[in-house]
Protein backbone atom coordinates (compact mmCIF):
# COMPACT_ATOMS: atom_id res chain seq x y z
CA UNK A 1 0.00 0.00 0.00
CA UNK A 2 2.62 2.17 1.36
CA UNK A 3 4.64 1.20 -1.79
CA UNK A 4 1.92 1.95 -4.76
CA UNK A 5 1.28 5.47 -2.78
CA UNK A 6 4.28 6.81 -2.95
CA UNK A 7 4.75 5.84 -6.73
CA UNK A 8 1.35 7.21 -7.11
CA UNK A 9 2.40 10.54 -5.58
CA UNK A 10 5.71 10.27 -7.54
CA UNK A 11 4.35 9.84 -10.90
CA UNK A 12 1.31 12.39 -10.19
CA UNK A 13 4.88 14.94 -9.54
CA UNK A 14 5.99 13.69 -13.05
CA UNK A 15 2.47 14.21 -14.56
CA UNK A 16 1.58 17.43 -13.07
CA UNK A 17 -0.51 16.80 -10.33
CA UNK A 18 -3.68 19.25 -10.10
CA UNK A 19 -5.64 17.68 -12.94
CA UNK A 20 -9.06 15.86 -11.96
CA UNK A 21 -9.61 12.06 -10.87
CA UNK A 22 -5.64 12.58 -9.04
CA UNK A 23 -6.07 9.82 -7.12
CA UNK A 24 -7.77 6.82 -8.76
CA UNK A 25 -6.34 7.06 -12.17
CA UNK A 26 -2.31 7.34 -11.03
CA UNK A 27 -2.91 4.47 -9.21
CA UNK A 28 -4.63 2.48 -12.37
CA UNK A 29 -1.24 4.37 -14.25
CA UNK A 30 0.96 3.06 -11.94
CA UNK A 31 -0.09 -0.57 -12.08
CA UNK A 32 0.16 -0.21 -15.45
CA UNK A 33 3.41 0.95 -15.58
CA UNK A 34 4.33 -1.99 -12.62
CA UNK A 35 3.01 -4.14 -15.74
CA UNK A 36 5.53 -2.67 -17.98
CA UNK A 37 4.18 -0.14 -19.85
CA UNK A 38 4.80 3.34 -19.89
CA UNK A 39 5.29 6.35 -20.42
CA UNK A 40 1.89 7.43 -21.28
CA UNK A 41 1.39 10.25 -23.42
CA UNK A 42 -2.28 11.98 -23.91
CA UNK A 43 -1.71 12.13 -27.55
CA UNK A 44 -1.81 8.83 -28.55
CA UNK A 45 -4.50 8.40 -26.05
CA UNK A 46 -6.27 11.03 -28.36
CA UNK A 47 -5.75 8.78 -31.30
CA UNK A 48 -6.71 5.55 -30.03
CA UNK A 49 -10.35 7.46 -28.87
CA UNK A 50 -10.73 8.27 -32.47
CA UNK A 51 -9.33 5.21 -33.94
CA UNK A 52 -11.73 3.39 -36.42
CA UNK A 53 -11.93 -0.77 -36.06
CA UNK A 54 -14.00 -3.06 -38.65
CA UNK A 55 -16.57 -4.96 -37.53
CA UNK A 56 -19.48 -6.72 -39.27
CA UNK A 57 -22.23 -3.83 -38.11
CA UNK A 58 -19.68 -0.96 -38.94
CA UNK A 59 -16.86 0.86 -38.41
CA UNK A 60 -16.18 1.22 -34.04
CA UNK A 61 -14.77 3.69 -32.14
CA UNK A 62 -14.54 5.34 -28.79
CA UNK A 63 -16.46 7.77 -30.29
CA UNK A 64 -18.88 5.96 -31.35
CA UNK A 65 -20.73 5.98 -28.27
CA UNK A 66 -19.39 9.06 -26.94
CA UNK A 67 -18.67 11.21 -29.77
CA UNK A 68 -15.14 12.98 -31.06
CA UNK A 69 -15.21 14.88 -27.59
CA UNK A 70 -15.18 13.24 -24.04
CA UNK A 71 -16.72 16.48 -22.57
CA UNK A 72 -19.98 16.27 -24.58
CA UNK A 73 -22.81 14.13 -24.17
CA UNK A 74 -22.62 10.64 -25.71
CA UNK A 75 -25.58 8.45 -26.92
CA UNK A 76 -25.52 4.44 -26.86
CA UNK A 77 -24.46 3.11 -30.57
CA UNK A 78 -26.95 0.67 -30.29
CA UNK A 79 -29.79 1.20 -27.75
CA UNK A 80 -29.81 4.91 -27.92
CA UNK A 81 -29.45 5.64 -24.05
CA UNK A 82 -27.70 9.08 -23.82
CA UNK A 83 -24.26 9.07 -21.90
CA UNK A 84 -23.47 11.46 -19.74
CA UNK A 85 -20.08 13.69 -20.89
CA UNK A 86 -16.54 11.06 -19.22
CA UNK A 87 -14.35 14.65 -19.13
CA UNK A 88 -14.33 15.42 -15.43
CA UNK A 89 -14.02 18.82 -16.37
CA UNK A 90 -17.80 18.49 -17.37
CA UNK A 91 -18.62 15.61 -14.75
CA UNK A 92 -16.33 15.75 -12.09
CA UNK A 93 -17.77 11.98 -10.88
CA UNK A 94 -15.66 10.69 -13.95
CA UNK A 95 -12.66 8.67 -13.54
CA UNK A 96 -13.09 8.36 -9.51
CA UNK A 97 -14.31 4.99 -9.41
CA UNK A 98 -11.69 2.61 -9.60
CA UNK A 99 -13.62 -0.70 -10.45
CA UNK A 100 -16.12 1.57 -12.15
CA UNK A 101 -13.17 2.49 -14.95
CA UNK A 102 -12.00 -0.71 -15.35
CA UNK A 103 -15.04 -2.40 -15.50
CA UNK A 104 -15.91 0.28 -18.61
CA UNK A 105 -12.21 -0.42 -19.98
CA UNK A 106 -12.70 -3.77 -20.02
CA UNK A 107 -16.68 -4.02 -21.92
CA UNK A 108 -15.91 -1.15 -24.39
CA UNK A 109 -12.85 -2.10 -25.69
CA UNK A 110 -14.00 -5.55 -26.09
CA UNK A 111 -16.74 -3.84 -28.33
CA UNK A 112 -14.81 -1.54 -29.74
CA UNK A 113 -11.45 -3.23 -30.55
CA UNK A 114 -12.65 -6.63 -30.64
CA UNK A 115 -10.41 -7.70 -27.60
CA UNK A 116 -9.28 -5.82 -24.07
CA UNK A 117 -6.76 -3.21 -24.38
CA UNK A 118 -3.28 -3.43 -23.45
CA UNK A 119 -2.12 -2.19 -20.80
CA UNK A 120 -0.29 0.81 -22.33
CA UNK A 121 -3.60 1.46 -24.62
CA UNK A 122 -5.49 1.97 -21.24
CA UNK A 123 -2.87 4.15 -19.74
CA UNK A 124 -3.05 6.27 -23.22
CA UNK A 125 -6.85 6.64 -23.17
CA UNK A 126 -6.50 7.54 -19.40
CA UNK A 127 -3.59 10.24 -20.01
CA UNK A 128 -5.75 11.68 -22.57
CA UNK A 129 -9.25 11.38 -20.48
CA UNK A 130 -8.21 13.19 -17.54
CA UNK A 131 -7.11 16.43 -19.14
CA UNK A 132 -10.21 16.54 -20.55
CA UNK B 1 -19.61 4.77 -0.90
CA UNK B 2 -19.65 8.58 -1.96
CA UNK B 3 -21.48 7.03 -5.48
CA UNK B 4 -24.05 5.78 -3.19
CA UNK B 5 -25.29 9.00 -1.47
CA UNK B 6 -27.03 10.89 -4.27
CA UNK B 7 -28.45 7.44 -5.91
CA UNK B 8 -30.18 6.72 -2.30
CA UNK B 9 -31.08 10.80 -2.01
CA UNK B 10 -32.83 10.48 -5.31
CA UNK B 11 -34.22 7.72 -3.71
CA UNK B 12 -35.68 8.69 -0.79
CA UNK B 13 -36.83 11.76 -2.73
CA UNK B 14 -38.70 9.40 -5.29
CA UNK B 15 -39.99 7.27 -3.36
CA UNK B 16 -41.29 10.41 -1.43
CA UNK B 17 -43.24 11.95 -4.71
CA UNK B 18 -44.53 8.48 -5.48
CA UNK B 19 -46.40 8.20 -2.31
CA UNK B 20 -47.87 11.44 -2.61
CA UNK B 21 -48.62 11.21 -6.57
CA UNK B 22 -50.32 7.10 -4.84
CA UNK B 23 -52.42 8.96 -2.43
CA UNK B 24 -54.02 11.67 -4.66
CA UNK B 25 -55.53 9.20 -6.58
CA UNK B 26 -54.94 6.54 -9.25
CA UNK B 27 -57.14 6.85 -12.23
CA UNK B 28 -57.31 4.18 -15.03
CA UNK B 29 -60.39 3.09 -16.70
CA UNK B 30 -59.56 -0.46 -17.61
CA UNK B 31 -58.84 -1.13 -13.48
CA UNK B 32 -59.79 -4.58 -12.66
CA UNK B 33 -57.39 -5.48 -9.94
CA UNK B 34 -59.52 -4.16 -7.25
CA UNK B 35 -57.94 -0.95 -6.50
CA UNK B 36 -54.49 -2.65 -6.05
CA UNK B 37 -51.74 0.41 -6.98
CA UNK B 38 -51.21 0.32 -10.60
CA UNK B 39 -47.27 1.38 -10.12
CA UNK B 40 -45.93 -2.12 -10.25
CA UNK B 41 -42.82 -0.97 -12.36
CA UNK B 42 -42.10 1.51 -9.45
CA UNK B 43 -42.88 -1.14 -6.77
CA UNK B 44 -38.70 -1.41 -7.12
CA UNK B 45 -37.31 1.88 -6.60
CA UNK B 46 -38.42 1.39 -2.59
CA UNK B 47 -36.49 -1.49 -2.48
CA UNK B 48 -32.70 -1.53 -0.98
CA UNK B 49 -31.30 -3.06 -3.78
CA UNK B 50 -32.54 -0.37 -6.46
CA UNK B 51 -29.22 1.51 -6.00
CA UNK B 52 -26.89 -1.41 -7.44
CA UNK B 53 -29.08 -2.41 -9.65
CA UNK B 54 -29.48 1.23 -12.04
CA UNK B 55 -25.88 1.28 -11.38
CA UNK B 56 -24.87 -1.61 -12.87
CA UNK B 57 -27.89 -2.58 -15.41
CA UNK B 58 -28.76 0.97 -16.11
CA UNK B 59 -25.94 2.55 -17.99
CA UNK B 60 -26.29 1.26 -21.75
CA UNK B 61 -30.06 1.43 -21.48
CA UNK B 62 -32.92 2.41 -18.97
CA UNK B 63 -32.85 -0.07 -16.02
CA UNK B 64 -35.76 -1.68 -17.16
CA UNK B 65 -39.03 -2.59 -14.44
CA UNK B 66 -38.06 -6.08 -13.27
CA UNK B 67 -42.07 -6.35 -12.94
CA UNK B 68 -42.80 -6.85 -16.56
CA UNK B 69 -40.77 -10.02 -16.94
CA UNK B 70 -41.08 -12.99 -14.88
CA UNK B 71 -38.23 -14.62 -12.50
CA UNK B 72 -37.28 -17.22 -14.62
CA UNK B 73 -36.79 -14.88 -17.58
CA UNK B 74 -34.41 -12.65 -15.18
CA UNK B 75 -32.76 -15.98 -14.05
CA UNK B 76 -32.09 -16.80 -17.67
CA UNK B 77 -30.57 -13.55 -18.27
CA UNK B 78 -28.51 -13.18 -15.11
CA UNK B 79 -26.63 -16.43 -16.65
CA UNK B 80 -25.60 -15.00 -19.86
CA UNK B 81 -24.29 -11.45 -19.25
CA UNK B 82 -21.38 -12.08 -21.24
CA UNK B 83 -23.24 -12.63 -24.22
CA UNK B 84 -26.51 -10.12 -23.63
CA UNK B 85 -28.01 -9.17 -26.73
CA UNK B 86 -24.45 -8.84 -28.40
CA UNK B 87 -23.07 -6.77 -25.83
CA UNK B 88 -20.84 -7.69 -22.97
CA UNK B 89 -22.50 -6.68 -19.60
CA UNK B 90 -20.60 -9.14 -17.34
CA UNK B 91 -20.77 -8.81 -13.89
CA UNK B 92 -18.24 -9.86 -10.69
CA UNK B 93 -19.82 -12.48 -8.75
CA UNK B 94 -21.30 -10.94 -5.74
CA UNK B 95 -22.80 -7.91 -7.71
CA UNK B 96 -24.49 -10.35 -10.14
CA UNK B 97 -25.75 -12.35 -7.08
CA UNK B 98 -27.21 -9.17 -5.10
CA UNK B 99 -28.81 -8.05 -8.61
CA UNK B 100 -30.29 -11.66 -9.19
CA UNK B 101 -32.24 -11.54 -5.25
CA UNK B 102 -33.54 -8.22 -6.36
CA UNK B 103 -34.75 -9.08 -9.50
CA UNK B 104 -36.24 -12.31 -8.22
CA UNK B 105 -38.05 -9.98 -5.37
CA UNK B 106 -39.30 -7.52 -7.93
CA UNK B 107 -40.17 -9.86 -10.60
CA UNK B 108 -43.64 -10.50 -11.95
CA UNK B 109 -45.89 -12.26 -10.01
CA UNK B 110 -49.81 -12.78 -8.93
CA UNK B 111 -50.30 -10.07 -6.08
CA UNK B 112 -47.47 -7.98 -7.40
CA UNK B 113 -49.58 -5.60 -8.83
CA UNK B 114 -51.46 -5.00 -12.01
CA UNK B 115 -48.55 -4.97 -14.25
CA UNK B 116 -46.76 -7.62 -12.47
CA UNK B 117 -49.30 -9.65 -12.13
CA UNK B 118 -50.39 -9.21 -15.80
CA UNK B 119 -47.06 -9.75 -17.57
CA UNK B 120 -47.20 -12.94 -15.09
CA UNK B 121 -50.43 -14.07 -16.48
CA UNK B 122 -49.15 -13.41 -19.91
CA UNK B 123 -46.30 -15.84 -19.91
CA UNK B 124 -47.18 -18.16 -17.26
CA UNK B 125 -46.34 -21.49 -19.06
CA UNK B 126 -44.18 -20.06 -21.80
CA UNK B 127 -40.21 -20.11 -22.58
CA UNK B 128 -39.27 -17.57 -20.22
CA UNK B 129 -39.09 -14.58 -22.88
CA UNK B 130 -35.88 -12.74 -22.88
CA UNK B 131 -37.76 -9.35 -23.47
CA UNK B 132 -40.26 -7.39 -22.09
CA UNK B 133 -41.22 -5.96 -25.22
CA UNK B 134 -41.97 -9.32 -26.60
CA UNK B 135 -44.19 -10.82 -23.90
CA UNK B 136 -47.94 -10.60 -24.96
CA UNK B 137 -48.56 -8.21 -22.15
CA UNK B 138 -46.34 -5.24 -23.78
CA UNK B 139 -47.73 -6.24 -27.18
CA UNK B 140 -51.06 -5.81 -25.81
CA UNK B 141 -50.50 -2.64 -24.43
CA UNK B 142 -48.62 -1.17 -27.55
CA UNK B 143 -50.07 -2.96 -30.89
CA UNK B 144 -51.73 -0.05 -31.70
CA UNK B 145 -48.80 2.88 -32.02
CA UNK B 146 -47.85 2.83 -35.90
CA UNK B 147 -44.03 1.70 -37.45
CA UNK B 148 -43.63 5.50 -38.57
CA UNK B 149 -43.39 6.77 -34.56
CA UNK B 150 -41.36 3.63 -33.72
CA UNK B 151 -38.56 2.21 -36.21
CA UNK B 152 -38.99 5.02 -38.18
CA UNK B 153 -38.54 7.73 -36.03
CA UNK B 154 -34.97 8.50 -35.07
CA UNK B 155 -35.37 9.73 -31.18
CA UNK B 156 -36.87 6.21 -30.47
CA UNK B 157 -35.27 3.91 -32.98
CA UNK B 158 -37.18 0.49 -31.32
CA UNK B 159 -39.62 -0.18 -28.65
CA UNK B 160 -36.47 -1.42 -26.15
CA UNK B 161 -36.28 2.13 -25.58
CA UNK B 162 -39.08 3.52 -23.02
CA UNK B 163 -38.00 6.28 -21.90
CA UNK B 164 -38.44 8.00 -25.40
CA UNK B 165 -42.04 8.05 -24.91
CA UNK B 166 -41.99 7.20 -21.30
CA UNK B 167 -40.44 10.27 -19.58
CA UNK B 168 -41.36 9.41 -16.24
CA UNK B 169 -39.18 5.24 -16.88
CA UNK B 170 -36.98 6.19 -15.27
CA UNK B 171 -38.78 6.96 -11.95
CA UNK B 172 -41.38 4.10 -13.14
CA UNK B 173 -44.21 6.04 -14.06
CA UNK B 174 -45.49 4.36 -17.21
CA UNK B 175 -48.89 5.78 -17.04
CA UNK B 176 -50.35 5.74 -20.23
CA UNK B 177 -52.00 9.42 -19.81
CA UNK B 178 -48.32 11.29 -19.64
CA UNK B 179 -46.81 9.07 -22.36
CA UNK B 180 -45.28 11.44 -25.15
CA UNK B 181 -44.21 10.21 -28.36
CA UNK B 182 -41.26 12.36 -29.89
CA UNK B 183 -41.86 13.80 -32.97
CA UNK B 184 -45.71 12.95 -32.18
CA UNK B 185 -46.73 14.53 -29.31
CA UNK B 186 -49.02 12.86 -26.66
CA UNK B 187 -50.49 10.10 -27.08
CA UNK B 188 -54.42 10.04 -27.32
CA UNK B 189 -56.36 6.87 -27.60
C1 LIG C 1 -21.19 0.87 -27.30
C2 LIG C 1 -21.07 2.17 -26.64
C3 LIG C 1 -19.72 2.55 -26.04
C4 LIG C 1 -18.49 2.59 -26.68
C5 LIG C 1 -18.17 2.29 -28.13
C6 LIG C 1 -17.54 3.02 -25.68
N1 LIG C 1 -18.17 3.26 -24.49
FE1 LIG C 1 -17.31 3.93 -22.78
N2 LIG C 1 -19.09 3.76 -21.80
C7 LIG C 1 -20.28 3.39 -22.38
C8 LIG C 1 -21.33 3.34 -21.37
C9 LIG C 1 -22.79 2.95 -21.60
C10 LIG C 1 -20.71 3.70 -20.15
C11 LIG C 1 -21.34 3.77 -18.77
C12 LIG C 1 -22.42 4.77 -18.69
C13 LIG C 1 -22.07 5.93 -17.85
O1 LIG C 1 -21.20 5.81 -16.98
O2 LIG C 1 -22.70 6.98 -18.05
C14 LIG C 1 -19.30 3.96 -20.46
C15 LIG C 1 -18.35 4.34 -19.52
C16 LIG C 1 -17.03 4.53 -19.78
C17 LIG C 1 -16.03 4.85 -18.78
C18 LIG C 1 -16.29 5.00 -17.27
C19 LIG C 1 -16.11 6.42 -16.83
C20 LIG C 1 -16.37 6.66 -15.36
O3 LIG C 1 -15.42 6.81 -14.60
O4 LIG C 1 -17.53 6.71 -14.97
C21 LIG C 1 -14.83 4.98 -19.44
C22 LIG C 1 -13.46 5.28 -18.83
C23 LIG C 1 -15.09 4.71 -20.84
N3 LIG C 1 -16.43 4.47 -21.02
C24 LIG C 1 -14.10 4.75 -21.82
C25 LIG C 1 -14.31 4.31 -23.12
C26 LIG C 1 -13.22 4.11 -24.09
C27 LIG C 1 -11.75 4.39 -23.83
C28 LIG C 1 -13.81 3.62 -25.22
C29 LIG C 1 -13.10 3.15 -26.50
C30 LIG C 1 -12.14 2.07 -26.31
C31 LIG C 1 -15.24 3.55 -24.98
N4 LIG C 1 -15.50 3.95 -23.70
C32 LIG C 1 -16.17 3.14 -25.91
C33 LIG C 1 -20.50 3.10 -23.70
C34 LIG C 1 -19.51 2.98 -24.67
C1 LIG D 1 -22.86 -3.06 -21.94
C2 LIG D 1 -24.20 -2.58 -22.17
C3 LIG D 1 -25.33 -3.25 -21.37
C4 LIG D 1 -25.39 -3.49 -20.03
C5 LIG D 1 -24.35 -3.16 -18.96
C6 LIG D 1 -26.68 -4.13 -19.77
N1 LIG D 1 -27.38 -4.24 -20.95
FE1 LIG D 1 -29.28 -4.96 -21.16
N2 LIG D 1 -29.19 -4.63 -23.16
C7 LIG D 1 -28.11 -4.11 -23.85
C8 LIG D 1 -28.41 -4.06 -25.28
C9 LIG D 1 -27.47 -3.56 -26.37
C10 LIG D 1 -29.73 -4.55 -25.41
C11 LIG D 1 -30.55 -4.67 -26.70
C12 LIG D 1 -31.29 -3.37 -26.85
C13 LIG D 1 -32.05 -3.22 -28.12
O1 LIG D 1 -32.40 -4.20 -28.75
O2 LIG D 1 -32.34 -2.04 -28.46
C14 LIG D 1 -30.20 -4.90 -24.06
C15 LIG D 1 -31.47 -5.40 -23.78
C16 LIG D 1 -31.93 -5.72 -22.51
C17 LIG D 1 -33.28 -6.20 -22.22
C18 LIG D 1 -34.39 -6.41 -23.24
C19 LIG D 1 -35.19 -5.13 -23.48
C20 LIG D 1 -36.38 -5.40 -24.37
O3 LIG D 1 -36.26 -5.21 -25.59
O4 LIG D 1 -37.43 -5.81 -23.84
C21 LIG D 1 -33.34 -6.43 -20.88
C22 LIG D 1 -34.55 -6.92 -20.10
C23 LIG D 1 -32.02 -6.09 -20.33
N3 LIG D 1 -31.20 -5.64 -21.35
C24 LIG D 1 -31.68 -6.23 -18.99
C25 LIG D 1 -30.42 -5.93 -18.48
C26 LIG D 1 -30.01 -6.21 -17.12
C27 LIG D 1 -30.86 -6.88 -16.07
C28 LIG D 1 -28.72 -5.75 -16.99
C29 LIG D 1 -27.82 -5.80 -15.76
C30 LIG D 1 -27.47 -7.13 -15.28
C31 LIG D 1 -28.32 -5.18 -18.27
N4 LIG D 1 -29.37 -5.32 -19.15
C32 LIG D 1 -27.10 -4.57 -18.54
C33 LIG D 1 -26.92 -3.67 -23.30
C34 LIG D 1 -26.59 -3.73 -21.95
C1 LIG E 1 -43.06 4.50 -29.25
C2 LIG E 1 -43.36 4.93 -27.90
C3 LIG E 1 -43.30 3.90 -26.78
C4 LIG E 1 -42.21 3.15 -26.39
C5 LIG E 1 -40.82 3.15 -26.99
C6 LIG E 1 -42.65 2.37 -25.25
N1 LIG E 1 -43.95 2.62 -24.96
FE1 LIG E 1 -45.05 1.86 -23.43
N2 LIG E 1 -46.69 2.81 -24.09
C7 LIG E 1 -46.74 3.69 -25.16
C8 LIG E 1 -48.10 4.15 -25.35
C9 LIG E 1 -48.58 5.11 -26.42
C10 LIG E 1 -48.89 3.52 -24.35
C11 LIG E 1 -50.37 3.66 -24.10
C12 LIG E 1 -51.10 2.68 -25.00
C13 LIG E 1 -52.60 2.79 -24.86
O1 LIG E 1 -53.06 2.94 -23.74
O2 LIG E 1 -53.24 2.73 -25.89
C14 LIG E 1 -47.97 2.68 -23.58
C15 LIG E 1 -48.35 1.90 -22.50
C16 LIG E 1 -47.46 1.21 -21.67
C17 LIG E 1 -47.82 0.49 -20.47
C18 LIG E 1 -49.22 0.36 -19.89
C19 LIG E 1 -49.54 1.51 -18.98
C20 LIG E 1 -50.85 1.27 -18.27
O3 LIG E 1 -50.92 1.62 -17.12
O4 LIG E 1 -51.76 0.74 -18.91
C21 LIG E 1 -46.67 -0.02 -19.93
C22 LIG E 1 -46.53 -0.83 -18.65
C23 LIG E 1 -45.60 0.33 -20.82
N3 LIG E 1 -46.11 1.09 -21.86
C24 LIG E 1 -44.28 -0.03 -20.62
C25 LIG E 1 -43.28 0.20 -21.56
C26 LIG E 1 -41.92 -0.31 -21.43
C27 LIG E 1 -41.41 -1.12 -20.25
C28 LIG E 1 -41.24 0.08 -22.53
C29 LIG E 1 -39.82 -0.26 -22.91
C30 LIG E 1 -39.45 -1.69 -22.89
C31 LIG E 1 -42.16 0.88 -23.34
N4 LIG E 1 -43.37 0.90 -22.73
C32 LIG E 1 -41.82 1.48 -24.56
C33 LIG E 1 -45.66 4.09 -25.94
C34 LIG E 1 -44.40 3.55 -25.88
Amino acid sequence: MNIRVTRAIALALLLGAGTAGAGVVDELLADYQSAGAGPFDPKAGAALWLQEHPSPEGPRACSTCHTADPAAEGRHATTGKPIAPLAPSARPERLSDRKEIEKWLARNCKWTLGRECSAQEKGDLLAFLRTQ
Amino acid sequence: MKRLILPLTLLFGIAGLLAVGLALGDHDDDDDDGGRSKSSPAAALADPGYALYTNECGGCHLAYPPALLPAASWEAMMGGLSDHFGDNAELDADTAATIRDFLARNAAAPGAGKHAERTWRATRGLEPPLRITATDYFRGKHHEIPAKMISDNPEVRSFSQCAACHQGAERGDFDDDRVRIPGYGRWDD
